[in-house]
């Protein structure tokens, strides 16, 4: 083993130099052309096949995979965050190699890969579109602190004390509304709620922001009062797949209203259905803002690479740049008003009442027990 | 998630393939009595179409009815019998590809009637036996497997309509256990019906091969018949692949725009359907040779049983899906051992090979009966002349006695495996995703222009490719002849 450096935009990184090409090769490529030897007697028509087999194997042993690449595991949309990485990549020369789960079970599906790979990790920095998940790999002790430029620029309730992880760009829940069907305020949501839940539709909890919702509602109203709510939505209310089935069934007219994310009710807009929406608040008025988060996992090899990349997430330009995009994120640290769409200048007064949601990651694991046996049987 | 879930999802789907399946029989038995009565020049026709349905993308399908599915989700009765009707078509298109090709069955209708005389000297059961073993139903037993593990092993249709399956709660089972053994367990349920399943399809595989018999029984074919056999065919194509690809070129018309300027995007989009290529044509290579090779093995093997035994073994990881060898990957990818190839793509292309062989072997075992030993051979031998025109001669005969199924083949299988999406999602390591497992996720978050324009790219690059190596082939002919 041996280590070399990489000195652009300043940064220093240390890393494994992987095998050379002819040897990766002959790795690959070496098993096969064994067998082919073996069977050449009895395979005589089959030379041409073996021979393309060979040089693909051995080709893709070659090519098949980059070590040099910081591995970042990212739930956020794709859409989105693989222009950012990219431009990181541009911007500081280091090569990443992004995994994005599937809408219907991340960020979850992603913080499990990250606990089953804990004793031999391949992901460098977690890019989580959500902060529960985060803040349990914490708790578990497979995030390492780090307090870089970005860190110190995002407000205290929004980051781990001691750096194991940091939020940015935010989304709030809110109720969407399909504006021919009913009146985007408080009230009539609230009243519709009560009287109207068959019109009611709202992503399966078990996952991602929907399951942060109900991990608040679990920490502030008492667990019973939660189970009955859910047992009355899963008896009257329609199950969306995720919150953009959701926003689709309130956009199209199936359902009167639901439970979104900001994003989602942002691409509705976009699309010019007719929807309105109104941010979920609690009953001590604090409304559910959601932030994203970064960490870097415990046993990266590529630590310096990783630093760069929190530091760039969390920077006010990643920040600006997601509040401009189509999902308008939520800045949480300090960007200027001046710079902001309108749209999410409105939501930065209802983002800084979000609860506090270390309550809310206490009883994340209750929550997923009781919505695991509850939703898969 | 307990495996009481699965176990639910497991009945839940099985009963659904139990009612797909005979229909699917059914319509595949009228479809190919009017193939038989039909020319060769409509039989093509024919051939055209079920391979339409056949070939279309579940992908293509799901994504074009999923507004359609959300419409109903009020509705999950209807929207259940909608995707039944679906997959019943796609399964009826599979099966009727079966039945054209399966041999005859060993009882003849003239032995039957014999058997129907002998009623006094046969015991009752035994006679039931005969028919059951040896008669029409043995025949229809394949077909009626291939369908019943068709519509049972379902992933993105179920998926994207929002429908109960095994496959999508496995799937995402997979994804919510920290503990991959805990969802290893509950592999045994489906793995269970799919062996039952198989049973009658390797056992008549077996028989098959030890009697070397060919299909030539005539189908009866009544003016009904005919009109429900183009009846079939003509829900088929319109359902699972004109509507769903009509349903995206509408939407994607102005997606192609973004394509066009959205540069970075699109210069990933690419490398990942560079990638998911790659992943199909290797796993098509290893998935060609093994399927040669294995087929060498059985007719060498002595005694034949162990050949055979040997092509059931290899066959059965890959006729239970992509999803299950996935998983059983993954696990096995947890020893230490084998972690160094966590990382590279070695288990995806060795998964999807596994996948792939048991259509390579069938794939092979049909050009082998169709094939014109005769010709090839006289081909071969212009082909040896001293005189270059017959050279050219010999090897343009070669190719379209030969050369060009073989090609073909190969495509087929590279296509499978290019747009394979299960097997790509689970194991393909990170930055190295392709573009099937990117669409998928994207489709999650519902239809917009750019999407279906990128998705029916997608689908059309394969075709492209095809048509492409096919000309350039003719052309490098013609500068050679020149």
């Amino acid at each position: 083993m041996k280590t070399c450096r990489r000195r652009r935009a300043g940064i220093e990184t240390t890393r494994l130099v992987p095998l050379h090409p002819f040897a990766r090769f002959a790795s690959f490529a070496f098993p096969f052309f064994v067998c082919f030897r073996l069977f050449r007697g009895s395979l005589r028509r089959v030379r041409i096949h073996s021979l393309a087999a060979f040089v693909v194997l051995g080709l893709v042993g070659c090519f098949g995979g980059n070590d040099d690449a910081l591995v970042v595991y990212c739930s956020h949309d794709a859409v989105f965050s693989q222009q950012i990485l990219d431009d990181f990549t541009r911007e500081t020369g280091i090569p990443v190699a992004a995994r994005f789960d599937t809408e219907a079970t991340k960020s979850l599906g992603l913080i499990n890969l990250i606990v089953r790979e804990s004793k031999a990790p391949r992901c460098d920095v977690f890019w989580n579109n959500e902060t529960l998940g985060t803040i349990d790999l914490a708790k578990r002790g497979l995030t390492e602190p780090y307090q870089g430029s970005g860190f110190k620029r995002i407000p205290s309730s929004f980051k781990d004390p001691d750096g194991l992880w940091c939020g940015f760009a935010a989304r709030l829940r809110v109720w969407i509304v399909n504006t021919n069907q009913m009146k985007p305020s408080a009230d009539v949501v609230r009243s519709a709620f009560n009287l109207r839940i068959q019109d009611f539709t709202y992503a399966k909890p078990l996952y991602g922001t929907t399951l942060t919702h109900y991990c608040v509602l679990w920490s502030t109203l008492a667990p019973d009062v939660c189970q009955s709510i859910d047992h009355m939505l899963r008896e009257e209310a329609t199950t969306a797949a995720s919150n953009g089935q959701t926003r689709d069934l309130v956009a199209n007219g199936t359902c009167a209203f639901g439970w979104t994310d900001t994003d989602d009710y942002f691409g509705a807009v976009d699309s010019g259905k007719p929807v309105g929406m109104v941010p979920v608040r609690l009953a001590g008025g604090q409304t559910i803002c959601i932030p994203n988060s970064v960490a870097i996992i415990k046993g990266t090899k590529r630590r310096e690479a990783a630093e760069s990349l929190v530091d760039y997430l969390l920077s006010r330009e990643v920040e600006l740049r997601l509040a401009k995009s189509e999902s308008r994120q939520i800045p949480l640290g300090d960007i200027g008003d001046a710079e902001l769409p309108v749209e999410v200048a409105e939501l930065v007064p209802w983002a800084a009442k979000g609860i506090d949601l270390s309550e809310a990651a206490a009883v994340r694991t209750d929550v997923l027990t009781w919505l695991t046996e509850t939703y898969t049987n | 998630m307990s495996d009481y879930g699965i176990a639910v999802a497991t009945g839940w789907t099985a009963l659904r393939a139990a009612i797909i399946a005979p229909w699917a029989v059914f319509a595949a038995g009228v479809i190919v009595a009017e193939f038989r009565r039909t020319s060769p020049a409509g039989r093509r026709w024919l051939w055209g179409l079920l391979l339409a349905s056949i070939l279309s993308p579940d992908l293509v399908a799901g994504y074009g009815y999923s507004n359609f599915s959300v419409s109903l989700a009020r509705h999950s009765l209807w929207n259940e019998l909608f995707l039944a009707l679906l997959i019943g078509l796609k399964a009826a298109a599979v099966a009727a590809a079966v039945l054209y090709f399966t041999p005859d069955p060993a009882l003849s209708p003239s032995g039957r009637h014999l058997l129907r005389l002998s009623r006094s000297r046969v015991a009752a059961f035994e006679r039931f036996r005969l028919l059951v073993a040896h008669g029409p139903v043995a025949r229809g037993l394949p077909a009626f497997a291939i369908a019943f593990l068709f519509a049972f092993q379902q992933f993105e249709l179920p998926s994207l309509t929002g429908i109960t399956a095994w496959t999508v709660t496995l799937f995402d089972r997979q994804a919510l256990l920290p503990d991959l053994a805990d969802s290893a367990d509950p592999l045994t349920w489906p793995l269970a019906v799919e062996l039952l399943a198989l049973a009658p399809v390797i056992l008549f595989v077996v028989r098959a091969i030890a009697s070397g018999r060919r299909s030539v029984a005539p189908f009866v074919a009544t003016a009904r018949s005919r009109v429900a056999a183009w009846a079939t065919l003509f829900l088929m194509v319109s359902l699972t692949a004109v509507v769903p690809f009509a349903i995206l070129a509408r939407q994607g018309a102005t997606g192609f725009g973004y394509l066009a300027t959205n540069a970075p995007n699109v210069a990933a989009y690419w490398k990942e359907i560079g990638i998911a290529a790659g992943y199909g044509v290797s796993s098509a290579a290893i998935a060609s040779v093994a399927a040669v090779g294995l087929l060498k093995l059985v007719s060498l093997s002595k005694p034949p049983a162990i050949g055979v035994a040997l092509l059931v073994l290899a066959c059965v990881p890959g006729l239970c899906g992509a999803m299950v060898p996935s998983l059983v990957a993954v696990e096995c990818l947890q020893h230490p051992l084998l972690l160094g190839l966590r990382d590279t793509l070695v288990p995806l292309i060795v998964v999807l090979a596994l996948f792939l062989l048991p259509r390579a072997l069938l794939l092979e075992s049909l050009a082998r009966l169709l094939r014109d030993g005769q010709a090839i051979h006289l081909a071969r031998g212009l082909r040896m002349s001293p005189v270059s025109v017959q050279q050219r001669a010999g090897r343009s005969l070669l190719w379209t006695l030969e050369g060009f199924g073989r090609f073909c083949r190969f495509s087929l299988l590279a296509y499978w495996g290019y747009l394979d999406l299960t097997a790509a999602t689970i194991l393909s390591p990170p930055g190295v995703v392709p573009v099937t497992a990117r669409l998928y996720n994207l489709m999650h978050y519902g239809h917009n222009a750019a999407l279906s324009a990128m998705t029916l790219v997608a689908v059309a690059v394969p075709v492209a490719g095809f048509l492409i190596v096919l000309f350039l082939r003719r052309l490098t002919l013609r500068v050679i002849a020149r």
